[in-house]
């Protein structure tokens, strides 16, 4: 695989929608998926077919992001652009279970609110 | 902890059973936009299970177009009513669902909101993009030509705004069904959509439709009526055929677009309004405006936004699309099995110009589906002024012929071909003609003229 990918952000966390999504981040990868370098672009509007353009255009090799429509996930596939979506979590958990290789779609990484509000229900024997 | 202790409360007293028997998709956000609880309906639309979803985020989890443009959380809280938006959600499954989103806030014993309730309900209505090759649809409005794609990607938007609307196109074209359209997908469309016909009464009549009238405006005004403008309140106010909207009205529109008072006749006080206005014309404007039969103030009050509604033989494809599915509607309105159109109905029907545009095919369709005896509509089964004569003249034939040798040709050779055979078969008397092609006098003699048939002589 392109040891490049691209994740739409917003603010730390992953981007809730790919086609509301105001910001990417794409990262190099090296050969055991640590980060070589990383940039961050910002859209003038948020545009899920310019993130296609921007993926080929850069050549990435996956694309990570939260809900992403059926027409483009089956258009980045057949551009051979891995689609790993469904995913909810801060970008750096995402990026490190990535290098691991163990991100796959659907993935969701609770933040310590989550955990906290999860902790407190079961106490409550919610 | 006050909250966990009240949703305990609630769950104590099964309020989760209750919000599971709800119709609707519900969600439970926390003050701090989190995910509390989703009933049943919820997790069948996102296709997060509740356990999933706790604590995550509510943008992350619900995926509302509404939600991301910007949080509606902080307006509901301080309205007593629910707070309704339109928008659309991608669920998990990477379906685009269009929605409609309701948030109330529940508030605490102090009047904060304790949580807030957040409803999705699915939108028949919304635009639904084309799959698998399949017609972009708005509604009752379907079309795949890039006419009407251009015009179904503004909709959404267009609908989502209070600013007026001009609805331009042809008779037949669908513009009432386009105004209905985008009022059943705004915001206002729990109001009333109220529908008036500029060209249908006269102006004394039209005056107190609008407008209303007070107790003893005129003889026969024995008691206060509200006009059409007031009962559309929350609402939409349709204005069809706005060109032929007198001018002493003209201007009493202009006043009422400015302030959005009404003053009904023989009334000294004024009504407050909220309603949207959407207008439409076949006219054109322009020129109504040049000749001094329109107001060319009240045009671009009204021309905030325009829409035009291409005519159907600018819509290409859209005609055998709207051909099968009015064959489909019709078939099972009367209850028959008809499946299709035999070769020579088809290309009769694929060469005719449609002067009255998609009303024109629907009520040909509806009259072949009830003259069609079998599965297929023959050449036949068409209304008279679109069958092929068998007795027709060599010139007329030929013309015919080279229509169904070659449907792919031409349009205007078709036509070109069509208006021939009408003059043929009327001994060369350009009206009757004009009437077996369902034309006016001056549509034919224009067209005659487009294809260089005309004389010298005027129509």
């Amino acid at each position: 695989m392109n040891p490049k990918l691209l994740i739409a952000i917003r603010d730390n966390d992953v981007a809730a929608r790919l086609d509301q999504c105001l910001e990417v981040l794409i990262v190099q990868l090296d050969g055991k998926g640590r980060p070589l370098s990383r940039k961050n672009l910002v859209l003038a509007k948020p545009s899920d077919k310019e993130i296609c353009r921007i993926a080929q255009a850069e050549g990435v090799g996956a694309v990570i992001c939260g809900a992403v429509d059926e027409e483009i996930s089956l258009y980045l596939t057949w551009k051979s652009v891995q689609v790993i979506d469904d995913v909810i979590g801060p970008v750096e958990e995402v990026l490190r279970l990535f290098a691991q290789g163990r991100l796959v779609r659907s993935t969701i990484i609770p933040d310590e609110t989550a955990k906290r509000m999860i902790q407190n229900v079961s106490n409550e024997t919610f | 902890m006050r909250l966990w202790k009240g949703i305990h409360h609630m769950t104590a007293l099964g309020a989760d059973t209750l919000l599971d028997k709800l119709p609707f998709a519900t969600a439970v956000i926390t003050p701090g936009r989190r995910v509390l609880f989703l009933n049943r309906a919820m997790e069948a639309l996102t296709g997060f299970s509740r356990d999933e979803a706790l604590g995550l985020r509510c943008d992350c989890v619900l995926r509302c177009s509404a939600c991301l443009d910007d949080c509606p959380l902080a307006e509901a809280g301080e309205q007593d009513k629910p707070l309704s938006l339109e928008g659309d959600v991608i669920n998990r499954d990477r379906r685009r669902l269009p929605v409609r989103l309701s948030l109330s806030a529940v508030p605490d014993e102090t009047g904060a909101p304790a949580f807030y309730l957040e409803t999705l309900e699915e939108r028949p209505g919304g635009i639904r993009p084309a799959l698998e090759g399949g017609p972009m649809s708005f509604s009752r409005i379907i079309g795949r030509s890039p006419a009407m794609e251009r015009l179904f990607e503004t909709l959404p938007a267009v609908a989502q705004t209070d600013s007026s609307l001009l609805i331009t196109g042809e008779t037949g074209t669908g513009k009432d069904v386009l105004a209905e359209a985008i009022h059943q997908a705004s915001p206002r469309s729990k109001g009333p959509f109220i529908k008036v016909n500029c060209g249908a009464l006269p102006e004394s009549l039209l005056e107190s439709e609008l407008f209303g009238h007070r107790k003893g405006a005129f003889t026969g005004a024995v008691k206060d009526k509200p006009g059409r403008i007031q009962l559309a309140e929350g609402g939409t106010l349709f204005l069809t055929e706005v060109g032929d909207l007198p001018l002493p009205l003209q201007v009493k529109l202009l006043s009422f677009l400015d302030d959005r008072v009404v003053y009904p006749l023989g009334g000294t006080s004024g009504v407050v309004t909220n309603v949207r206005l959407i207008a439409a014309t076949h006219h054109d404007l322009e020129a109504a405006v040049a000749a001094g039969r329109f107001r060319q103030d009240l045009m671009f009050r009204l021309n905030v936004i325009r829409l035009h509604l291409p005519p159907l033989r600018d819509r290409g494809v859209d005609v055998r699309l709207l051909l099968d599915h009015f064959l489909n509607v019709c078939s099972a309105q009367l209850g028959k099995n008809v499946r299709g159109l035999d070769e020579r109905a088809l290309a009769t029907l694929m060469g005719h110009p449609y002067p009255g545009n998609v009303r024109e095919l629907r009520n040909i369709v509806e009259y072949a589906c009830t003259m069609c005896r079998g599965e297929q509509v023959t050449a036949s089964d068409l209304p008279a002024y679109l069958k092929p004569q068998s007795s027709a003249p060599d010139a007329a034939r030929a013309a015919e012929q080279e229509q169904h040798a070659a449907p792919q040709a031409d349009y205007a050779e078709l036509e070109r071909g069509r208006m021939l055979k009408a003059l043929l078969e009327a001994g060369g008397r350009k009206g009757k003609a004009a009437q077996a092609l369902g034309l006016s006098r001056t549509t034919f003699w224009r067209k005659l003229k487009s294809h260089g048939l005309a004389g010298e002589e005027k129509p």
